[in-house]
């Protein structure tokens, strides 16, 4: 009776109709954002998934822990936390193997590359140089992979500290074991440019863009060294390809016809002309001008390469 | 005069003026009064209606908890084929730990996942539904170059088949992967032949074992008992791999024998007690052949059946499916274009008819609405790669009734658990 007598007064009252409006949307607001959580973390979220790099982290963890002084599981752990992008855990690892095995060539490579990621330059400076000291002393120097990687993290880093003589014998040297590499061709190009060489400079930008055609910094070394040269015929060109390479192919067209205008016979601008013309679907003049890099150099391997390419789309729009 | 007539005037009207303000406010009151009823009125449809949502909300939020579907689903009706309700699902996690992955199925509870290996150990392995490690096994007496397990799948009773390319046979296993019995052929059961040799009644504790090719048939009354040799059973002419259970336990296999592809539907394969050395003679009904020809198989990989009882079968390496009634319908899959198939290999059917093909090939698994009198391509998920949510040559997808899709990534060494 109570109870009845109290909902009786409680909806006689005034505003109870106001109070039950407004409860019941709270209600309603409480229920569909607890659903619409829980929906959301039941079909979109996963708890404790792990990459297979972090299983592995845990595993090498575990290994380490059962037998710290085991120097393989170290620098596995080391390389793993790399990977990871853990690069301070992956110094702690190493610096631990290093103190018991000073000459551990794997820990120094880990070390000087962790410091190269966490730009301490200095640092990875001193380790690389250590690692590749070790490495290039050895009978199989010319086919060492991790060493050239190292010298070319090396001359780049070198290169970044503005000690760019020191960067060039490690450069050379690591294009003596990949001689494709041509991140390696360009950072060695800078090298020569900052060191008052801009032939040589120039000559390792032109290495690098025969690897990689669409290589903008290479092309802009170009700029830079031939400016410094006062060669107008060879800044044209290397503006017209950087243009190319930017997506701008009418801006390319007109540097690489002033850049002919000055080298009739420079292969390479009549390659880039093909390609721009190729770009906005003038097939007949991108095929003139392949052509006629073709006569001036039969073995361009781009040319080639193009030529091919804008004969099989001139045969589809044939057919 | 006129000053009188004024007053007279004044003297007259102001009764009326008076009457018609105490009229006026009455009439306010019964208007205020009106409009009061009709604010209250329209407050407590508002209510209502507030109470309504409330209400449904609620419902739909236990209707949730209680059968997890993804949303769309359950507020909307199915509307016949190529409904507006496709729309492809998204990656959720990946279980690791699994060397070439193959063949993936579900417990009934759909609590524990089952993945066959074609690398490294081979074994089959079990998880729970979150991805953690929970057993793994594989048939007795075997090492890892005399077993290949392939597909599989559970009955309602949670025993668990396995197909097996190098032994040519259909291993039984229970919920917890104890060995209980081996399908050699279309009538004969390991512990069947087991009992005709010794001639009496299975003893409970008796263990067995048999590896066709070192045909090598063992068996021990007892645990820690004296271990016996048999003649090996006649060569199997059959080789299963692909393997499907129905509501019903029925079983659909398809069969890769030499010269001889082709389906194979068993009734009701949960009636019989394996290891009990039962006499096994479910006449099982087959078709198809080998061949490219409409109507033959290269390498038939699974069959499902649809909810109007069509047949489905990934005919592998003629790169389409091939449907079939009491006999051959139609087939779908060759040519250009998305719905367009490569290799097809694993196959599932949901409760909508919706036929989830993975194309090995392809790196993908393609969706066709197959509830209609033609299939409709409805959309693809997946490509070639290393990352979430690519594939590296998928094989085998799994379902469960919360919408989760479980898919063997083969050569990326995991499973990888997709979401409606």
């Amino acid at each position: 009776m109570k109870l009845i007598d109290f909902l009786k007064k409680f909806w006689a009252e005034k505003n109870t109709l106001d109070r039950m409006i407004w409860g019941t949307l709270l209600a309603l607001l409480v229920v569909v954002s607890s659903f619409s959580g829980y929906y959301y973390w039941d079909r979109y979220v996963h708890l404790g998934d792990q990459s297979p790099i972090e299983l592995s982290v845990k595993e090498l963890e575990g290994a380490v822990r059962n037998d710290p002084t085991d120097i393989d599981a170290r620098l596995n752990l080391a390389q793993q936390y790399y990977d990871f992008g853990s690069y301070q855990s992956a110094i702690n690892q190493c610096e631990q193997i290093l103190e018991l095995y000073p000459d551990t060539d794997g820990a120094m490579f880990i070390t000087g590359m962790s410091y190269y990621r966490l730009q301490d330059l200095d640092l990875a400076v001193e380790y690389l140089s250590q690692f590749s000291k070790i490495r290039k002393e050895s009978s199989t120097a010319y086919t060492d992979i991790a060493l050239e990687t190292s010298l070319y993290f090396l001359g780049e880093t070198l290169n970044k500290l503005d000690r760019p003589e020191e960067a060039i014998p490690e450069l050379l040297f690591a294009l003596e074991i990949d001689f494709t590499d041509a991140d390696a061709m360009y950072q060695l190009g800078l090298a020569y440019a900052r060191t008052d060489q801009p032939q040589l400079a120039v000559e390792q930008f032109h290495q690098a863009v025969r690897f990689v055609p669409d290589f903008i910094e290479a092309y802009q070394g170009m700029i830079n060294s031939y400016s410094d040269m006062n060669n107008a015929g060879m800044v044209a060109y290397s503006r017209g390809m950087e243009a190319y390479v930017f997506g701008e192919f009418e801006v390319s067209i007109t540097h690489l016809v002033a850049a002919i205008e000055d080298y009739p016979e420079f292969a390479p601008a009549y390659v880039g002309l093909g390609l721009s013309y190729e770009k906005l679907d003038d097939l007949e003049k991108a095929e003139i001008y392949i052509l006629k890099a073709l006569e001036i150099d039969p073995d361009n391997f781009l040319a080639q390469n193009t030529l091919g390419r804008i004969r099989s789309l001139m045969d589809n729009q044939d057919s | 005069m006129s000053q009188n007539n004024e007053d007279n005037m004044e003297e007259k009207e102001d009764p009326i003026l008076e009457d018609s303000i105490v009229i006026s406010e009455e009439a306010e009151e019964a208007l205020a009064e009106i409009q009061e009823e009709g604010n209250r009125k329209k407050r407590m449809w508002l209510l209502l209606l507030l109470l309504l949502l409330l209400l449904c909300s609620c419902g739909l939020f236990v209707r949730y908890l209680v059968q997890p579907e993804p949303l769309p689903d359950i507020i909307l009706p199915f509307t016949g084929p190529g409904s507006e309700l496709s729309y492809p699902p998204h990656y959720l996690f990946s279980i690791y730990g699994l060397s070439q992955p193959v063949g993936v199925t579900l417990s009934p509870d759909e609590q524990l996942i089952y993945v066959s290996e074609s690398g490294d150990e081979r074994l089959i392995k079990v998880f729970d539904r979150s991805g953690n490690p929970v057993n793994s096994f594989a048939p007795p007496d075997t090492t890892q170059g005399y077993r290949s397990p392939v597909y599989m799948d559970t009955d309602d009773q949670g025993q668990l088949y396995v197909t097996d390319r190098l032994q040519h046979s259909i291993v039984i296993y229970s919920r917890e992967g104890k060995y209980l019995d081996s399908i050699l052929g279309t009538d004969l059961l390991l512990s069947e032949f087991i009992a005709k040799h010794i001639q009496g009644n299975m003893p409970e504790e008796i263990t067995f074992s048999y590896n066709i090719i070192t045909r090598e048939l063992k068996y021990k009354l007892q645990e820690d008992g004296e271990e016996f040799s048999l003649p090996d059973p006649d060569p199997a002419v059959w080789a299963p791999l692909g393997l499907w259970i129905n509501k019903n336990n029925d079983v659909f296999i398809t069969d890769v024998f030499e010269g001889q592809h082709r389906v194979l539907t068993f009734k009701n394969l949960n009636k019989v007690k394996f290891g009990r050395g039962e006499d096994f003679d479910p006449k099982p009904r087959s078709f198809g052949a080998s061949g490219q020809n409409a109507g033959e198989f290269l390498y038939p990989n699974k069959v499902v059946v649809d909810s109007q009882g069509r047949y489905y079968v990934s005919d592998g390496n003629n790169g389409r499916i091939s449907v079939w009634g009491d006999e051959f319908l139609y087939q779908f899959g060759r040519g250009t274009g998305d719905g367009a198939l490569s290799l097809p290999r694993g196959l599932m059917i949901d409760d909508r008819d919706r036929l989830y093909v993975v194309d090995a090939v392809d790196h993908a698994v393609k969706v066709y609405d197959v509830s209609g009198d033609e299939p409709i391509f409805l959309f693809k998920f997946g490509n070639l790669g290393i990352d979430d949510g690519l594939f590296n040559f998928p094989n085998d997808i799994a379902i469960d009734s919360t919408g989760r899709l479980y898919i063997t990534d083969r050569e990326n060494q995991r499973i990888q658990v997709w979401s409606y």
